[in-house]
């Protein structure tokens, strides 16, 4: 008996000590994206009972099993900014302008937060970078924070049209139409020529309303 | 009444020194779900944020019920089948022990026995769940963990979950002489069970045919619903004395049920 405890110890703190070694991979293999799949749909559930613990739980072993997947990292942030806020404030009956601010943008930051946890998975994807630049703007209102993201994306090697287009955006809507334009001039001569994806005439007509400082700043996107 | 009492208390202890002791298989189930639920670490090295504990939480408890459920079936379909096999049952039946005495001292020896391991389990996975929950609370994090109290409840709730399989699987045994067939149908109905106390969503959006096949299962078979149960704790706390009792009596009636089909059938296979 005596010698059976002590092979279980070891065993066990073998086990432990193993345990806290093995990093995570971000090759999930099929039965891993399976139970990913069946919590973004328990995740689901608990979203149209509207109830927020669950949601966050559910969502973050989702995203966590199959951290490669970029939609639900990408779709569980934008619950947790867009659609609480609105449950919290038609569940708390709020009126007061000024608080509903401050709670968007609270939970907005825990949004930003989350989707954060995914970084190393995405370090060399600029579509990761377009969207944490959307949540920091628009759920924390901190386009300074959105400028940092964009600027990681458009030093990457191949960064998208959105992440170029967004950069020049936000350094416009800040105030620096320079960096913009200086910006605007390197990135233009390696768009492809016709290319739908790349549109160069878009990227010209804006290097020559800027040249001219006809630029306003503009949300459109 | 009281030497019955006697009898099954010396029954019982017999079975579970056997089992505890004695049985190899049971020492490695408790190894491996030792190990198991310790693997559950690996699971917080994942991108998780404040949602850590709660997977470590579902997942080693989701270990043991599994682990526990199919160790108790296979343990008394396997003692039941060897002892009428070997003849052994007959030495207890010659000792004045009655066929209910019997049952009832092999369904609590089992399910005592089964119930050690879940006990050792569990106190591993508070500590894991509790240190877990420390180290969120310590980078930040704002979350609080089940308290003594509702891991007592966790360990009551599994105890008479495993209770009410237990003499599940001394009925079903009691209809065949194959191990097989025994722990492979107490097994599914089990199972069955635990599926269909989730199935509150299928019955009400199923339709014609298919929702009289739910509604009778969902009447028919005992609802296991463990899951459930361990979400309650996790994110409502402890739960009342009244739901407590409830479940209690639950429990106490279908393993009463059990039990006198199991000690019917016995006695009409005149053993």
């Amino acid at each position: 008996m005596l010698t059976h405890s002590v092979l279980l110890l070891i065993a066990l703190f073998g086990v432990n000590h193993l345990a806290s070694r093995i990093l995570p991979s971000d090759n999930s293999n099929h039965s891993q994206r399976l139970i990913s799949d069946w919590y973004w749909v328990k995740g689901y559930e608990s979203w149209v009972k509207k109830d927020k613990e669950r949601v966050v739980d559910n969502y973050g072993f989702a995203t966590a099993l199959d951290p490669g997947n970029l939609s639900y990292w990408r779709l569980a942030a934008q619950t947790i900014a867009y659609d609480f806020p609105v449950w919290d404030i038609e569940g708390l009956a709020m009126t007061d302008a000024a608080e509903m601010t401050a709670l968007r943008k609270q939970l907005g930051e825990k949004a930003l937060l989350f989707f954060t946890r995914s970084k190393s998975y995405f370090e060399n994807d600029s579509t990761w970078y377009l969207s944490g630049s959307f949540l920091a703007e628009q759920a924390c209102a901190d386009s300074e924070k959105a400028l940092q993201f964009l600027e990681t994306a458009i030093n990457l090697p191949d960064f998208s049209y959105a992440a170029g287009v967004n950069y020049t955006r936000l350094l416009i809507a800040n105030g620096r139409s320079t960096d913009a334009l200086k910006f605007l001039k390197e990135w233009y001569p390696a768009l492809i020529e016709g290319s739908y994806k790349f549109r160069r005439s878009e990227i010209h007509d804006w290097i020559r309303q800027l040249d001219s400082e006809n630029i306003q700043p503009t949300n459109s996107r | 009444m009281f030497s019955s009492i006697v009898r099954i208390r010396l029954l019982t202890f017999e079975i579970l020194k056997e089992i505890v002791l004695h049985n190899r298989w049971f020492q490695l189930c408790l190894l491996g779900l030792m190990i198991f639920v310790l693997g559950g670490r690996l699971l917080t090295s994942l991108p998780l944020g404040e949602s850590a504990p709660k997977l470590l939480f579902d997942f080693g408890l989701g270990a043991i019920l599994l682990v526990s459920g199919c160790l108790v079936v296979i343990l008394l379909c396997y003692q039941l089948d060897d002892e009428l096999r070997s003849g052994t049952v007959y030495h207890y039946l010659v000792r004045s022990v009655s066929r209910w005495e019997y049952l009832i001292g092999k369904a609590i020896g089992g399910w005592l026995a089964v119930v050690t391991l879940v006990l050792a389990a569990d106190l591993l996975l508070m500590i894991l769940v509790n240190h877990n929950v420390g180290e969120v609370r310590n980078s930040g994090g704002d979350i609080i963990g089940p308290g003594s109290l509702a891991w007592v409840q966790i360990f009551l709730f599994q105890m008479l979950h495993l209770f009410v399989l237990s003499s599940l699987t001394l009925f079903i045994a009691s209809l065949s002489e194959s191990f097989l067939f025994n722990a492979i149908i107490s097994l599914f109905i089990w199972m069955t069970g635990i599926l269909i106390s989730g199935s509150g969503n299928l019955i009400t959006s199923a339709q014609g045919f298919l929702e009289i096949l739910f509604q009778t299962l969902h009447w028919m078979i005992p609802r296991f619903q463990p899951v459930g149960f361990f979400d309650l704790i996790w994110y409502s706390g402890i739960q009342n004395s009244m739901y407590v009792l409830k479940a209690i009596l639950v429990a106490l009636l279908y393993s009463i049920l059990f039990i006198s089909f199991a000690t019917q059938r016995f006695n009409r296979r005149s053993l």
